[in-house]
């Protein structure tokens, strides 16, 4: 069953409509699929599980790619190179750290990144493709009750609790990659407001997911 | 000791978005490697990028995409056969350092020189190279060793400053900041810092902008290490 999402229409300067998704997250049963099959993949080269993967996520893959202003035709080339890390790299996925989804933003993100400052062919970009590799995760705040399994549900929720001005900049930011400076002015707001309203939002979510966690624990 | 000194919220919420400038993000990455605090915040914030990734409807893809996918398979070593990607050692003057992985890798891509290169008395350092191409022409990446009780004299920035420390510790205004802090500053905040006693202070210094001397002192040294 696909995720369901709520479009907010957020007044953008120009007149222009900025539409930012509050995703709520239905998906628990996918989710624990998705570690199965990355497992697949790590242990036993699953090809069937990779096909499985690649329609669920390559589609939000390119999504965010393209947000992120990459032309339609790099963005294709570039949710190769992001699949073939996945399948290179499965071994590194660590399914107690965070989402697969999670996981595979920061692939995208720092596939993007190695494109654009350096310009790279195929095979050496996928060399340098940092990935994140499994840490160990202390428990104890609320930060560590974002990234727990049973906290990730919540963190969608609670995402979509936020004001909208604060879930545009954050939106701003990890969706179309603009620095806060860019976000100021293409909203016509002073750099200082961009900032606390993303000061605020993490404040806020790191709240909601404190208390989460406090009743999560009685 | 951990790290006292940390990022804050929307300049770490720039470098997981992947919006910080090259240097910033050398210098922020070097700082949460040895942050346990900074990099579980980091994490829980990629979290949060990584539901606005799940939330979205996809794009559609070229057509044959996932025939492609599979068939670049091929061509792949099997998945159990690639390992973590290797971190380069770091150059033998600097082993002592105990230097974080993201900056042993931008050294390891830049090709540093084999010893230190004398600034000014008592400041030595090495270059980092950063892809100019990378939205910052003017900036200046190095890891530089302070004699102990050196001074920095006080001065402005023409651009952000991130210093993050590795070795010994740098004091301004009765604040120490030792193994793995960061300092993040900004044109218009004027500064001045001393090397702590005991051992030489390593740290990565990154500047975006040209360092604006505010002492005769300063502007000779200035002068001196353009030589």
């Amino acid at each position: 069953m696909p995720g369901v999402i709520i479009y907010l229409a957020a007044r953008a300067p120009g007149g222009g409509r900025v539409s930012v998704p509050r995703g709520v997250d239905d998906r628990a049963e996918e989710r624990a699929d998705d570690a199965a099959l990355m497992t697949a993949i790590a242990e036993r080269a699953d090809r069937a599980a990779f096909a499985r993967l690649f329609q669920a996520y390559a589609p939000k893959v390119k999504a965010h790619l393209v947000a992120r202003g990459a032309a339609s035709g790099v963005a294709d080339e570039l949710v190769q190179d992001v699949m073939l890390v996945v399948w290179r790299k499965a071994a590194l996925f660590d399914a107690a750290r965070g989402s697969l989804a999670t996981w595979l933003y920061t692939i995208s993100r720092n596939c993007l990144l190695n494109h654009v400052r350096h310009d790279v062919r195929l095979e050496r970009r996928l060399d340098i493709v940092d990935v994140p590799e499994p840490a160990p995760v202390a428990l104890g705040d609320s930060e560590d009750a974002m990234l727990a399994a049973a906290g990730r549900r919540k963190l969608a929720a609670t995402i979509a609790k936020l004001p909208a001005e604060q879930l545009e900049v954050l939106h701003r930011a990890y969706w179309r990659g603009q620095t806060m400076q860019e976000c100021a002015d293409e909203q016509g707001i002073p750099l200082g407001t961009v900032k606390t309203r993303v000061r605020l939002a993490l404040g806020r979510l790191r709240e909601l997911m404190q208390d989460t966690r406090g009743r999560s624990d009685e | 000791m951990t790290p006292q000194h940390h990022v804050p919220d929307d300049a770490l919420a720039e470098f997981t978005a992947g919006a910080a400038s090259e240097p910033a993000a050398l210098a922020i990455a070097c700082h949460v490697a040895l942050c346990a605090t900074c990099s579980v915040r980091a994490q829980a914030l990629e979290a949060v990028a990584g539901n606005m990734l799940d939330a979205q409807a996809g794009a559609e893809l070229a057509p044959g995409a996932l025939e492609l996918a599979l068939g670049r398979l091929d061509a792949a070593p099997e998945p159990k056969d690639v390992a973590a990607a290797p971190v380069p050692a770091a150059p033998a003057f600097l082993a002592g350092a105990a230097l974080p992985r993201p900056l042993l890798r931008a050294l390891g891509a830049s090709k540093p020189a084999a010893d230190w290169r004398t600034v000014v008395p008592g400041v030595r350092a090495v270059d980092v190279a950063i892809d100019a191409s990378a939205g910052a022409p003017d900036a200046t990446v190095r890891v530089i060793s302070f004699k102990p009780g050196v001074t920095i004299p006080l001065h402005d920035h023409g651009g952000p400053e991130h210093i993050v420390v590795f070795t010994g510790a740098l004091e301004e205004e009765g604040r120490r900041f030792a193994r793995g802090d960061i300092s993040i500053r900004g044109s218009g905040d004027r500064h001045q810092q001393r090397a702590a006693a005991g051992e030489p202070c390593i740290a990565l210094v990154v500047n975006e902008g040209k360092l604006q001397p505010l002492t005769l002192r300063g502007r000779l040294l200035l002068a001196l290490s353009r030589q």
